[in-house]
């Protein structure tokens, strides 16, 4: 089974944009209510596993949406406006 | 051309305009505020401070950390609070209208670094209280006298009235003294071990305190041409990591988490004391993408990240990235501040609420290291 052509963008959208920042979201405000890991001067011991998980997804989390996300979205922009009006020109010849 | 053929063009474009939006647009968001901070925005200063000022007003049980070493723990608790008194001081000193509420902040977290639990470490490894040994001149106890004395000392630079004076002056004393009878030069960190990263603290301290109320111990030039001549690696320019307590011999390598923590508490006695290490530390400077930082070895070496440098990623380490933002801001260096701001802003996950700004990923050493490095002013 596969989602209708229109529906496509929009499930993608909430899926690579709007889940990762809610998520990211998500995960720093746990991090910070367990209060345990310091994971920036590097000495994580003493923090539960738990935590420690919570802060490690929120880091991936911002790495995506901050570093990956961008590009992605250019890139999606870029190739979809290009496919678009490679057709239409061809559609109009 | 194919319609094959277009569409693989039109991927390739795209991909291409994605790599230069990933090389540029990360970093120059995460660096957007860097400006603000490297001018020293009042109202940056006072957000930083309130993120700080949250742990102050916890009990100081809440920062009992738990990392399975009690030296360490120690260490976090003691390096904590001196990093909020130095921070609340020079934001005090920078900005008039912060005075009424960061001095006393400041105090606050002197008060707390004095409790038993800031030299519990160093209690333990000497086998004596080190503020009730300083008529002694055998036992350096510099993982505690340094770096309390520099934050009493900052404390007298805001408060010449300081209430915590006449500590102050005792320190200083049984510091120089100890320096003068030193035949290493340096002093003793705990038992067998010596670190020249920790005799900074303790130089920038009697310096920065003769500086605030007009004294002068010649000793402090004899210890700064050693750390610069003897405990400096001649090639890199960064200083020995840990030295013989009787040779002086190194024990360690060159490393920038000690230099750059060095350069960052010399700053506080003046930027012709720090500049040689910030300049070492300046040629240890790589970016990734826009995020900068510095390495934590020197150039053709590799190693592991520990304690002192925090991880090391790609050769960069943590702890001399954070500790070089102080200097890059001394130093007027706006290009390696902002860099380094942008990684801080990154791995640092911040979070603004109330007024006040946070940094999760690193907890309350997080919050309140950055909260100096980033507002660290000039020396004098």
């Amino acid at each position: 089974m596969t989602a209708p052509r229109s529906v496509r963008p929009v499930a993608l959208a909430v899926l690579g944009v709007v889940v990762p920042l809610v998520s990211y979201e998500i995960l720093v405000a746990l991090a910070r209510a367990s209060g345990a890991a310091t994971l920036m001067m590097g000495a994580v011991a003493g923090s539960s596993s738990h935590a420690l998980l919570t802060m490690i997804l929120a880091l991936a989390f911002r790495l995506y949406t901050v570093v990956a996300l961008p590009g992605v979205v250019v890139y999606w922009a870029v190739s979809s406006t290009w496919t678009w009006a490679w057709r239409r020109r061809t559609t109009r010849r | 051309m194919t319609e094959r053929g277009r569409l693989w063009l039109g991927r390739l474009v795209a991909l291409v305009l994605a790599v230069a939006c990933v090389a540029r647009l990360p970093a120059a968001f995460c660096a957007r505020r860097a400006a603000g901070f490297f001018a020293g925005d009042v109202g940056d200063q006072r957000a930083l401070g309130r993120g700080a000022r949250d742990w102050l007003d916890q009990d100081p049980t809440t920062l009992a950390f738990h990392t399975g070493a009690p030296r360490f723990d120690g260490e976090w608790y003691l390096i904590i609070h001196m990093a909020a008194s130095l921070a609340f001081a020079q934001t005090a000193l920078q900005h008039a209208e912060l005075r009424p509420e960061h001095e006393p902040l400041a105090a606050r977290a002197i008060d707390r670094m004095l409790l038993p639990a800031g030299r519990a470490h160093d209690r333990a490894a000497w086998g004596e209280d080190p503020l009730e040994s300083l008529d002694r001149d055998d036992q350096g106890h510099l993982a505690f006298l340094g770096y309390a004395n520099l934050a009493l000392s900052m404390h007298r630079r805001l408060d010449p009235a300081s209430r915590f004076a006449a500590l102050n002056d005792a320190i200083t004393t049984a510091l120089a003294r100890r320096f003068a009878a030193s035949p290493s030069t340096l002093l003793e960190s705990y038992p067998g071990e010596t670190y020249p990263a920790d005799n900074a603290a303790a130089l920038a301290s009697i310096v920065v305190h003769d500086r605030a109320c007009g004294d002068e111990h010649p000793v402090t030039a004899r210890v700064l041409a050693a750390l610069r001549e003897r405990f400096t690696d001649a090639h890199s320019g960064l200083l020995y990591q840990r030295v013989d307590s009787t040779t002086g011999e190194p024990r360690d390598r060159p490393r920038a988490s000690g230099t750059a923590m060095a350069a960052f508490l010399l700053g506080y006695a003046g930027d012709d004391l720090a500049r040689p290490w910030w300049d070492a530390l300046a040629r240890q400077w790589e970016t990734v993408l826009g995020f900068g930082g510095a390495r934590e070895y020197a150039r053709g070496e590799a190693g592991a990240g520990d304690v002192d440098s925090g991880p090391v990623l790609m050769g960069i380490g943590v702890s001399a990235t954070a500790f070089g933002i102080a200097s890059a801001r001394r130093f007027g260096d706006r290009e390696r501040y902002g860099s380094a701001f942008a990684s801080a802003w990154l791995f640092g996950l911040p979070v603004e609420s109330g007024g006040a700004l946070r940094f999760t990923a690193g907890g309350p050493l997080g919050d309140v290291l950055l909260f100096a490095v980033l507002t660290a002013g000039a020396g004098r």
